[in-house]
């Protein structure tokens, strides 16, 4: 049971407790999926790796910056 | 040896293994070495059975394709967890971690349960030192199939590179752990954490890219910018977020890193 309850704790903070920043990755994945699948423009194999950097390092930002505005607010 | 393999599992699973330490240690210390190291053992066996039938899976039957799709999903969704949870507690708005306060509360926990007659098998000491270990080693598990798996189209031998780094870091870290027998509150695990989250975030973007059909401009040297890029960033934002702590700080003189807990 304590083996249980260790592993559903685990799975309850990698998947709810910080879950914002996890989803929003997945879905910046599922996002340069549909382009590489898709490929709306000539050169997407070039576009789409830069274009994951971009989405992830403003993920980190934003949710960082999320965080900091929480901490200003007194919350 | 695979460098690029090794040296990441090798921070990595330095710092589980210090939070798996800290907990057998107390279960020790508290319940009785016997229990401490057979749960510990236990636990270090499953993880072992787990790598070698995974690990070899992986690297034999899944088109590589596949693997670094789903593999680097993972790793960078581990990756920019640990730079965010790292970033935070270099700013102060989230504690740090506290391996001699985890060790005194581990250990207060252990004390509280009933004892067991001398001779006979304490189960809440094992349990407890299995549960320790079976987590933390299934994050170095992870972490060691991952890289040792998605390397495997340049490298052979990237599995072993893997699993050398995250032997020699156990080795040291369970070796200091003997020889000074308490928490190893001197490594500087948070340093570590940002080390490691940059890398698993360079490495998960670079692969998951990849994966989906992304032509990286020069190839591999793309992690060298991508992890450049991610650490400026990084360092940007401790600026940044240390400035609205000290402001924080001024406004509430009292309780200035207890503002969040995220």
């Amino acid at each position: 049971m304590s083996l249980l309850a260790g592993f559903a704790r685990a799975a309850y903070y990698f998947f709810v407790e910080d879950g914002s920043i996890v989803i929003g990755a997945v879905m910046a994945l599922v996002l340069v999926g549909i382009l590489a699948i898709w490929r709306p423009f000539g050169t997407a194999e070039q576009v789409a790796g830069p274009f994951l950097f971009v989405l992830i390092a403003g993920l980190v930002i934003a949710n960082l910056l999320q965080v900091a505005r929480q901490a200003r607010a007194g919350r | 040896m695979n460098l690029a393999v090794a040296l990441p599992s090798f921070l990595a699973s330095s710092v589980e293994f210090v939070e798996a330490l800290t907990i057998v240690l107390a279960i020790g210390v508290t319940r009785g070495w016997k229990s401490a190291i057979l749960g510990a053992l236990g636990a270090a066996a499953l993880l072992l059975a787990i790598t070698g039938a995974f690990g070899v899976t992986l690297t034999q039957l899944v088109p590589i394709s596949v693997l670094r799709i789903v593999v680097g999903t993972l790793i960078l969704l581990f990756g920019i967890k640990w730079l965010r949870k790292a970033i935070l507690r270099f700013t102060g708005l989230r504690a740090s971690h506290d391996e001699e306060q985890i060790f005194r509360e581990e250990a207060e926990l252990a004390s509280a349960h009933a004892r067991v007659a001398a001779g006979q098998m304490d189960w809440f000491g094992f349990i407890a030192a299995f549960k320790a270990v079976a987590l933390e080693g299934l994050e170095v598990a992870f972490i060691v199939i991952a890289l040792g798996a998605t390397y495997r189209a340049h490298d052979v031998g990237a599995l072993g590179s893997a699993a050398a780094g995250a032997a020699l870091a156990g080795v040291i870290v369970i070796g200091a752990g003997l020889v000074i027998a308490r928490p190893l509150a001197s490594v500087p695990e948070n340093q570590l954490k940002f080390v490691v989250g940059l890398m698993l975030t360079s490495f998960g973007t670079f692969w998951t890219a990849e994966g989906l059909g992304a032509e990286w401009w020069r190839s591999d040297l793309s992690i060298l910018w991508i992890l450049g890029g991610y650490f400026v960033i990084s360092m940007l934002l401790i600026a940044v977020l240390r400035r609205v702590t000290e402001r924080v700080a001024l406004q509430v003189p009292s309780t200035p890193s207890s503002a969040i807990q995220s």
